[in-house]
């Protein structure tokens, strides 16, 4: 009993410091972003004045850097690519993991192989592919693009679906239920978890690439996404002074994740306890 | 190579032994497709197949050959300048586009090779409905199709879209790139004055023999030692954690979890540019441990080969150990407890349930996550390229630093110096390195072994 | 088996149909010249300018009724100016700000306007350097507008006038902040090679093959690098160099205009500018040099309107819109007219960055495509140097590199 305690106390006591560690760098982040005073570099981390200035600054409705146009833009964006990300993936994990056909062990290898070429040498083909349509600088572009590599991501999902125990299935299928109807009315259903994990992951995606976004959306402000445009603000003309309001808009990208995050936490662990059959 | 070749002679045995034995409208749909379907009530199916062929045809009448054609050349006629009296200036009298034909060219090429796809499926299926004539069984009807996409052919259904998005958006724009390795486009060929052309393998032997060879083996091992050690640290620590926050006992799990997962909802470009600040030569951490004695002189912590090397291994853990843990936690909770419960009851000890139960058990779902992760930091851009933009810089290497991996070193070279076809033919190294590797461990893993049991 | 493969072809195949078919279009474009239509032009101008060019461009719609013209005026990370034109000049706006030394490599990917309508005008309005800075291989491209280069910041309270004339003065006195050891060492560093009589790509920046870098007096500037690191008063700085003279770890830095008002900030009447020092390499004083960089708009060579667009880019860079300008922004001026201007002679940092861009304290920054060979480099070189990490048995064979990598095969 008394060997217990000991250890709880330890393992509080080391949690607590790694959390420390994990989340100092945010806090100087949320620091910076009311700091009043200095510029892109100081080398402490307390700031002398406290200022809500670079935050009316992102709300003020620069035209140049007009923040919650921007937004709007991620939110759409980050919404559409979000379910239509997870489908993709969930059905590529599924079809892998467990319909058997003979191209199968192919596709498998096939789109393991494909993620590991550069991603941003082919932007330039992409861009002129979308060009071609006629779909540069617009969010649908974007969707497109982000949606599309979704299904190779498929792997994590593969393995949790391999989890789930194929004697469900089969029992389904004895009751006559198509294949159809076992994906959808019993491995969905077990797999809460990895739908709300894959979907988060596709739901950041478009909150974080300051690249490719880029590439695509070319001179357009009005059509940035958060993340090109905050990027865009760290230029050498205006880095340090809009610095702050840089990790001002950094903040702002942040709450929404991580209160999806602690929202979602909730089903997660739900899912995963309520869905599992274990053994 | 030589199963392509024995699968297409086949296949034109078949048709011609399937031609030989039809007459009169079953043969008019080798060269009408369709026609078949059609006279047998198929029509839905059949005018599929008809307007796939017109289609076709039309697009290579209008597009195709000369997209083929361009492909081939890359261009003939330059960009020039022509004096337009009207105007009193010199005008821009357009060329042609080598890189646009190259892409337009392999669109041209990939549409053909899906169009024979489709006649060979069309011949599949007029050879099925001729077997089920003969057994005098009943054609399936356009419902039939469709619902058999929902079960025998559920893989097809659930496949359709994400293969297309891939083709499009990874397999025509990677072929694009791999062409580029054997092209003469460089800075000194840059399109649209420019046009460049085919060269062959010149660019190969250029890499491997000349002074690049000096800087890409460096590049290749740090490359591959950082994957793996930014992998391995990851994932080791990551399930740690996951094992500590899931610990019996342990109260505020959520808060836990949710505290390490915010370094995943803050932008790598605004935490990393941080992290950079923060272990400056004059930043915070720097000034903290020279106030307090520990140090006399600033760490060079990013401006130091071997410490900017271990810097970066240490801060990537900062980023994927939140990762892994929630993967791991994930997995944790899945995992059948009665092994572990059956060696407790043996006697087991914590550590040894967790070398020989638990840690195995996470291995094994996640090793296709490993792999993928393994790969995604060979090709982790962000983290160097942030944190240090590949230095601190080595006068020995060809435009790249320390901490270069080969991925931010094609970078440079595409973007900086604009030597696409070098920055190519290393992105096909890398590449065929990394796609060896990873199937040479993914097929030997456990997960794909036992699967194969399964299967 | 396959038959059901089909449908997704089908879809795939009229998808790629309908993309290779939109291309031909596109590319087929004719470039007309329609008379009484609107004239569109966009422009790229710098960050943080856009509002103000707003106010330019609508006086040149005034100054000019003949014609109907609709300008967009956007803001552009101009800097990277001719990554974004080289990518898809279509997209590109008709007018664009850039730095001078891209140039090269625009016009050599066929992508900006040749300047033959106002050339003549240009050339004698502006000061020969950024004249030459805004030419290529004897063509003037470019319509120049403003000038930049780096300068000397100190303190006051620390050196004098007299002090701040010699490397050796400053280093004695008081710490001199320099980035010697981070990415970005060449932009400073290499000028101060070129200095000791070395060349880079020629005397004009045009020749592949003009770099004398592995002669004894690139030798010597090597050396005299090297041996800075022995030099306490000469501080490592880079992008810590503000709030390092802040906390008095430093007394004076090499730095560009855009750092002036946050250093008038800390340091408030003692803040004094200067430009750079001689050194001695070895054999007596030299004046040490800066890159001279020069703002150009350019028009773009696929404009569909080439007449209307040089006449716009002509009057962005005019001597009314230079010297507005540089009361609204502070660009230092281009032209000789401007930089005499009352306004200007009383500015201390424009009068600086105008006497840097003599001769004598400057070098134009080459503008040949070959540079972007060259930065990487000269960055380790330099890095490697300062750190010690190269021998000095060795320089010479490094040097001989360095000329042999950048140089036009």
């Amino acid at each position: 009993m008394k060997k217990d305690t000991i250890s709880n106390f330890l393992s509080h006591g080391l949690l607590i410091f790694l959390a420390a560690i994990w989340v100092f760098p945010i806090i100087w982040i949320v620091l910076t972003s009311f700091r009043g005073e200095g510029g892109m570099f100081v080398p402490y981390i307390i700031p002398k004045e406290y200022t809500l200035e670079h935050y009316r600054y992102l709300f003020n409705g620069n035209s140049n850097f007009p923040f919650v146009k921007w937004f709007t833009n991620t939110f759409i964006v980050s919404v559409v690519t979000c379910i239509l990300s997870t489908i993709l993936t969930v059905s590529m994990a599924y079809v892998l993991s467990r319909l058997q056909f003979k191209m199968r062990k192919p596709i498998m290898k096939v789109s393991l192989v494909l993620t590991m070429f550069p991603a941003f040498m082919s932007m330039i083909a992409v861009y002129y592919l979308l060009k071609a349509v006629n779909l540069t600088q617009s969010l649908f572009a974007l969707i497109l693009v982000y949606s599309a590599g979704a299904a190779l991501n498929f792997f994590i999902a593969k393995g949790f679906f391999d989890t789930i125990p194929r004697t469900l299935d089969e029992s389904a299928m004895i009751d006559g239920a198509s294949k159809a109807e076992i994906f959808t009315k019993i491995t969905l259903p077990l797999s809460k978890p990895i739908i709300v994990y894959t979907a988060l992951m596709a739901f950041m995606a478009p909150w974080m690439d300051f690249i490719f976004a880029k590439v695509i959306m070319g001179d357009n402000v009005e059509k940035y996404t958060i993340a090109i445009g905050l990027f865009s603000m760290m230029t050498r003309e205006n880095a340090d002074h809009l610095y702050m309001a840089f990790t001002a808009g950094c903040v702002l990208i942040a709450v929404p994740i991580t209160l999806l995050f602690i929202y979602l936490q909730k089903y997660y662990v739900e899912g995963i306890t309520s869905g599992s059959v274990k053994g | 190579m030589s199963q392509i070749g024995s699968t297409i002679s086949s296949s034109l045995k078949q048709y011609s032994a399937f031609f030989k034995e039809g007459s009169g409208v079953r043969n008019l749909s080798f060269i009408i497709m369709g026609a078949s379907h059609l006279s047998k009530g198929q029509l839905i199916k059949g005018s599929l197949f008809l307007s796939a062929e017109i289609g076709f045809i039309l697009f290579m009448i209008l597009q195709g050959f000369s997209a083929i054609g361009g492909l081939l050349t890359l261009g003939t006629a330059q960009q020039g300048w022509v004096m337009d009296e009207e105007l009193g200036i010199e005008v821009l009298a357009k060329g042609d586009n080598s890189m646009l034909m190259l892409i337009y060219g392999i669109v041209a090429i990939t549409l053909c090779i899906l169009f024979i796809c489709v006649y060979h499926a069309h011949f599949k299926s007029m050879q099925y409905i001729s077997d089920l004539e003969k057994k005098g069984l009943a054609i399936p009807s356009f419902k039939d199709d469709v619902k058999s996409l929902l079960d025998d052919k559920f893989h097809i259904t659930l496949l359709a879209i994400p293969v297309i998005g891939v083709l499009v958006f990874t397999v025509i724009p990677l072929i694009y790139m791999i062409s580029i390795a054997f092209t003469s486009f460089d800075h000194n060929h840059l399109p649209p004055k420019n046009l460049f052309d085919w060269v062959g393998f010149a660019n190969f032997s250029n890499i491997l023999t000349g002074r690049m060879a000096g800087t890409f083996f460096p590049l290749l091992g740090w490359t591959l030692t950082w994957a793996f050690m930014a992998t391995a640290t990851s994932f080791i620590f990551g399930v740690l954690l996951a094992l500590l926050i899931n610990k019996k006992g342990i109260k505020g799990k959520a808060v836990f979890r949710t505290l390490f997962v915010l370094t995943m909802a803050v932008p790598q470009f605004v935490s990393l540019l941080i992290m950079r600040n923060l272990l400056h030569a004059s930043g915070p951490v720097n000034v903290f441990l020279e106030d307090i004695g520990l140090i006399s002189a600033p760490i060079p912590f990013l401006t130091d080969g071997l410490i900017a090397k271990l810097s970066v291994i240490t801060i990537n853990m900062w980023i994927g150990i939140p990762v892994t843990m929630l993967v791991a936690t994930g997995i944790l909770m899945n995992l059948p407890s009665d092994q572990i419960e059956a060696a407790k009851i043996d006697g087991a000890n914590g550590f040894q349930i967790l070398k020989s139960i638990t840690f195995p058990q996470i291995l094994f779902v996640m090793t296709p996550s490993l792999i993928q992760q393994f790969v995604g930091n060979i090709n982790n851009f962000n983290v160097i390229y942030l944190l240090t933009e590949g230095g601190p810089v080595n006068s020995n290497y060809y435009s790249a630093g320390e901490t270069d991996l080969l991925v931010t070193w094609l970078y440079k070279l595409t973007i900086e110096t604009a030597d696409y076809n070098i920055a190519s033919v290393i992105g096909i190294i890398t590449f065929v390195l990394s796609a060896v590797f990873s199937l040479f461990v993914y097929t030997r893993s456990n997960s794909f072994k036992k699967e194969d049991g399964l299967g | 088996m396959k038959k059901k493969l089909i449908f997704l072809l089908t879809v795939c195949l009229s998808a790629l149909m309908a993309m290779a078919g939109c291309s031909n279009e596109s590319s087929s474009e004719q470039s007309g010249q329609p008379n009484d239509e609107k004239v569109t032009l966009k422009v790229w101008v710098d960050p943080d300018s856009g509002e103000y060019y707003k106010t330019v461009v609508d006086n040149f719609i005034k100054e000019n009724p003949d014609k109907k013209y609709e300008i967009e005026v956007v803001e552009s990370d101009t800097g990277k100016a001719q990554e974004f034109v080289k990518k898809d000049p279509d997209a590109a706006a008709d007018v664009f700000s850039m730095p001078h030394d891209q140039l090269g490599q625009l016009v050599e990917s066929g992508t900006v306007y040749k300047n033959t309508k106002y050339a003549d005008e240009i050339k004698k309005s502006n000061i020969e350097p950024a004249v030459q800075a805004a030419s290529y291989k004897g063509e003037v491209y470019g319509y120049p507008y403003g000038i930049e280069s780096l300068f000397l910041y100190y303190d006051k309270s620390k050196l004098t006038e007299e002090d701040v004339k010699t490397f050796e003065g400053i280093t004695k006195k008081a710490k001199l902040g320099l980035n010697l050891s981070e990415a970005g060492a060449n932009y400073t560093v290499v000028p101060f090679i070129l200095a000791n009589n070395v060349k880079l790509y020629g005397d004009n920046g045009e020749d592949a093959n003009g770099s004398t870098f592995n002669t004894p007096e690139g030798l010597q500037a090597m050396e005299w690098i090297s041996n800075l690191k022995n030099n306490k008063n000469v501080v490592h700085v880079n992008a810590d160099s503000i709030s390092a003279l802040e906390s008095g770890k430093i007394n004076s830095l090499i730095g560009g205009p855009w750092s002036y008002n946050q250093l008038k900030e800390i340091l408030g009447d003692n803040l004094g500018v200067a430009v750079y020092p001689t050194a001695d390499f070895g054999n007596g004083p030299v004046q040490l040099k800066a890159f001279l960089g020069v703002k150009l708009y350019s028009v773009k060579a696929t404009t569909k309107y080439p007449l209307e667009a040089m006449k716009l880019a002509n009057y962005l860079a005019s001597n009314e819109i230079q010297e507005k300008t540089f009361k609204e922004k502070g660009y230092t001026p281009s032209s000789k007219e401007v930089q005499e201007n009352a306004d200007v002679k009383a500015n201390e940092q424009a009068t600086t960055v105008i006497q840097m861009a003599k001769p004598e304290n400057s070098v134009v920054m080459p503008k040949i495509p070959e540079m972007v060979t060259f930065w990487p480099p000269a960055d380790a070189l330099i890095i490697d140097a300062y750190n010690g990490k190269i021998a000095k048995e060795n320089m010479k064979a490094k040097l001989d590199q360095l000329v042999e990598d950048t140089s036009g095969k």
